[in-house]
């Protein structure tokens, strides 16, 4: 229950999350939640429920592309890399995201 | 680009993003699975705990699809899917909901064919709208006519197209192996013409012909019988086989050949009453010109014939309507039976699909958080009740016609048409209407139940299901209160004292002709008293038009010496022997039998009625002019089967009354069936062509007399009880899921000190609460609509069985709800 909690407010940064990781280089799905959970320090969990959805919405628009490949345990998994238009992507969300944090720590220092 | 790249997939990739998805799952519950096992967990635990963090594969399949363009049928056919496989994850839910959709829509669907063929499908004749029944008043009841007066409407009335009429007469056909029984339709005027029934082969009657001709149609059912151009004989006469006929001509499977009136009978009296009057309208001819036309004819007939005619007054109706009169009551019946059953079963349904929308509230809380739309799960709850609904619709389809056999097997004898009822596309069209209704219901209420997202476990939830299972068990209290009146009404009718005895009585009918001539008729009665009486073992011998509660024989106004007019009512003109009412052990109340032809006996009523109660010595006279005296009173006894109370009757011997359906009552040791082949012999000596119908016990006569409401009395019970268990099943369900939730409440109270009574108590004065409030609300029901019919002790007797229903069907979980042990209870969650 309490890892909701965490999630509601991460939602809206799933996006920007996958595109930030996936700027290190072609990862599968796997690799981008624990890639997540180990760069926050176990402070984020990526529900895997939205994880998925999330990357076939950003390769539909054109983010991400895809291909399937073999890992080093030697499974089938799809590999997903950024985009150009991802690169793009990434930079504008990172950009929105620093104001709108920026902004909400002004008003929550300001008291 | 991602609008056109959605697009592509939605027109081309589906199949595509769903493997796809399903590797991808696949892929990261294996990784997950092998970091759990890396941390040390078991196998089991690991892939266990992997997949709960995933969450549900099925819906990140759905959700993958779920980048739709065109919403619409690939999402709908994907619903289906979903639903359907939701429906086969739980079989039981599945069967036992399907089986009672089957059930419920079943009946329905064979109810409404019979009702759809007897009172809404147009007769299956040419110009049926045109065709209507015109019913001669007298004495203010519905008479028959004569073909006299029937002429007189077809030379009289311009608005007529055609007027005819038949009626049927059983007969013997004499073959060279022996006589066989045939019914003969004897008609009177164009009847052919009227009913358009197409000739197979030959011709129709001549007008002259119809004049009492002696020549034959046979119907085509019974063609083999002979030739055209055959001679065959019809009791005496011979008749010339002119043409095959549409069986429709004969309304009716069971009737083998058409013959013009006798010519004797065209020129019979204008008092004689026994054919119906059967009309076409002209092209235009409203059904009210007519009448009105008809009316001023029947007061012109009225100043020429005081006699007869005078006081007659004129009705028209469709021949539709009239010819499904007398099957409107047990239509009411049946059609509200079987509508309150579908609505208990819908009821039924719907709570259960309330209770699994709040089991699945989990897994749609799933849906919703993955982003599934409100409309989305509503869209996957109209589905699944339309899959359900179809399944039940399809089953449906199976029992109908096996309904509709069972239908038409108890009630085809007494209303023909239902014989011609089918499974047809309007009953299809009936079924898919129903199921349309059933399927929003369902929707809606599943969709109301799993909407209602917060208050996880409060008690707002259960309150849909609540009223859900009270007006499921108020409807089936009031059908359970018409069972019991029905019960009741029947044992009235059949077991408590009729007036007359049964034990040691046989009965023996041979019917016959009504062209038989008097003589011959009264010879026959003689013959056939005498010849049975002097059978070995018979100890006694009477004749009777018809046995108590058989119906009607012959009736109408009688004068009464002292008083100026006639009786304003129609009494029963009865014919009988002095012997019957020895036999049939119906008292002689006052004065003695008649000794003589002058004399008749009446019954109580009569004289409570007419003479004050004292009737001895006065006189009646069916005519003004012969008069007979009133010998003695006999007591009461119900006439039919259908009138509560006694009429007044009055008794002439068999010597003087013209009624040729003889019954004869026999008293015998012997049983039934030693007699009969005995009488068969005797009544082939003493009139060749008597139609002898057999002989058999009082008692299983009386049972065959009461049929009727004896199939009424069952198909109703049969659905109380239907109704009775859909309520205790309904009932148990929720109770048993209530007392799930409160389990720990229970085992807080238990650890309290509550003993296991005080659960039980707490429990079911819950079901009590239910079962009041269902039995105010049924009582409501039959008050406003059924009063009527079923009464206060029915009523009454209802709510009781209603309760001890619910409070059977509560008690179990309540038990089990107090054996709970406390400690396990409490640890649960």
């Amino acid at each position: 229950m309490s890892s909701k909690t965490r999630n509601d407010a991460l939602s809206g940064s799933l996006t920007l999350l996958v595109l930030k990781t996936l700027a290190l280089g072609e990862m599968h799905g796997y690799a981008v939640a624990s890639r997540i959970q180990q760069m926050s320090s176990d402070l984020l969990r990526v529900e895997e429920g939205s994880l998925y959805p999330a990357l076939h919405r950003m390769e539909q628009d054109g983010w991400i592309a895809s291909r399937w490949g073999l890992t080093e345990s030697n499974r089938k998994a799809r590999f997903y890399t950024l985009t150009k238009t991802g690169q793009q992507q990434l930079e504008q969300e990172m950009e929105s995201w620093r104001r709108i944090t920026l902004g909400v720590s002004l008003v929550l220092d300001a008291v | 680009m991602g609008f056109l790249n959605r697009l592509k997939t939605t027109l081309f990739a589906q199949d595509e993003v769903r493997r796809r998805a399903e590797e991808e799952a696949e892929f990261h519950l294996a990784m997950r699975t092998e970091e759990y096992l890396n941390q040390g967990m078991t196998e089991a635990e690991a892939r266990q705990k992997a997949r709960l963090s995933f969450g549900n594969v099925l819906s990140q399949q759905e959700q993958a699809g779920d980048t739709d363009m065109l919403a619409g049928l690939e999402g709908t056919m994907r619903d289906v899917r979903v639903g359907y496989r939701r429906l086969r994850r739980s079989p039981l839910f599945l069967v036992s909901s399907v089986l009672l959709l089957a059930i419920g829509l079943g009946v329905n669907a064979a109810v409404f064919s019979v009702l759809d063929t007897l009172f809404l499908r147009s007769l299956p004749f040419p110009a049926a709208d045109r065709l209507v029944v015109l019913n001669e008043i007298r004495q203010g009841k519905n008479s028959n006519s004569n073909p006299k007066r029937i002429a007189d409407w077809r030379s009289r009335v311009s608005g007529f197209e055609i007027v005819a009429s038949s009626y049927g007469e059983s007969m013997q056909l004499r073959e060279r192996e022996g006589n066989r029984p045939v019914n003969v339709v004897r008609v009177v005027g164009d009847w052919l013409g009227l009913l358009g029934a197409p000739m197979i082969e030959g011709r129709r009657f001549t007008d002259d012909e119809l004049r009492g001709g002696k020549v034959a149609i046979l119907t085509a059912k019974y063609r083999s019988l002979a030739r055209v151009g055959d001679t065959i004989r019809l009791g005496a006469d011979a008749y010339q086989v002119i043409g095959v006929v549409d069986n429709s001509a004969a309304l009716g499977e069971d009737r083998h050949v058409l013959t013009p009136i006798a010519a004797d009978l065209l020129d019979g009296p204008r008092k004689a009453g026994y054919l119906p009057v059967v009309a076409r309208l002209k092209q235009g001819v409203s059904i009210a010109a007519a009448e009105a036309e008809a009316s001023s004819v029947a007061e012109q007939l009225g100043r020429e014939f005081p006699d007869s005619d005078r006081g007659t007054r004129v009705r028209i109706v469709r021949a539709q309507e009239a010819w499904s009169e007398d099957a409107r009551e047990p239509a009411l019946y049946i059609q509200g039976a079987a509508a309150l059953l579908l609505l208990i079963t819908l009821v039924n349904l719907a709570g259960l699909l309330a209770a699994r929308a709040m089991e699945r509230k989990k897994e749609d809380t799933v849906r919703l958080f993955l982003g599934a739309g409100r409309w989305h799960l509503i869209r996957l709850h109209l589905v699944e009740s339309a899959l359900l609904v179809g399944f039940g619709c399809g089953a449906a389809m199976l029992l109908a016609p096996w309904a509709l056999a069972l239908l038409q097997a108890n009630y085809g004898d007494d209303f023909a048409p239902i014989k011609n009822a089918a499974i047809d596309v309007r009953v299809f069209g009936f079924l898919m209407l129903t199921g349309v209704l059933s399927t929003l219901l369902f929707a809606s209420v599943m969709a109301w139940q799993s909407s209602r997202e917060k208050d996880v476990r409060g008690q707002s939830q259960f309150q849909l299901r609540n009223l859900l299972i009270v007006s499921e068990a108020a409807l089936g209290m009031v059908l359970l209160a018409a069972a019991f009146q029905l019960v009741r009404d029947f044992n009235a009718l059949r077991f408590s004292p009729l007036g007359f005895k049964e034990q040691g009585l046989l009965s023996a009918r041979a019917y016959l002709s009504w062209s038989t001539d008097e003589k011959e008729l009264r010879a026959a009665i003689q013959q056939g008293m005498e010849k049975t009486a002097a059978l070995p073992g018979v100890s006694g011998v009477a004749i009777v038009d018809r046995l108590p509660l058989e119906g009607e024989s012959q009736d109408g106004p009688v004068f009464i010496q002292g008083l100026p007019e006639k009786t304003p009512e129609t009494v029963g003109l009865r014919m009988a022997s002095n012997q019957y009412f020895g036999l049939m052990g119906i008292p002689l109340l006052a004065g003695q039998l008649p000794t003589d032809d002058s004399a008749v006996l009446v019954n109580e009523a009569f004289a409570k009625r007419y003479l004050d109660n004292n009737a001895i010595g006065r006189n009646v006279s069916g005519d003004g002019k012969s008069w007979k005296r009133v010998a003695g009173v006999v007591a009461s006894v119900r006439y039919s089967s259908k009138q509560a109370l006694p009429r007044p009757e009055i008794f002439y011997s068999e010597r003087t009354q013209y009624w040729p359906m003889l019954t004869f009552v026999i008293q015998t040791s012997q049983p039934a069936a030693a007699l009969s082949p005995t009488l068969r012999k005797l009544w082939a000596e003493i009139n060749a062509d008597a139609d002898f119908k057999g002989v058999s016990s009082m008692e299983t006569r009386i049972d065959e007399i009461v049929v009727q409401p004896r199939r009424q009395r069952d198909i109703i019970v049969i659905f109380g009880v239907v109704a009775l268990l859909l309520v205790v099943a309904g009932v148990y369900g929720i109770m048993a899921s209530e007392m799930m939730r409160r389990r720990r409440e229970m085992g807080i109270r238990i650890a309290i000190g509550a003993s296991r009574s005080d659960i039980i108590g707490i429990a079911l004065s819950r079901a009590l609460v239910l079962g009041v409030a269902a039995s105010a609300l049924g009582s409501l029901l039959i008050v406003l609509v059924l009063k009527q019919w079923v009464d206060s002790l029915s009523t009454g007797c209802g709510v009781a069985a209603i309760l001890a229903g619910i409070l059977l069907a509560g008690f179990v979980p309540a038990w089990r709800g107090s054996r709970a042990d406390p400690m396990v209870a409490l640890r649960q969650d």
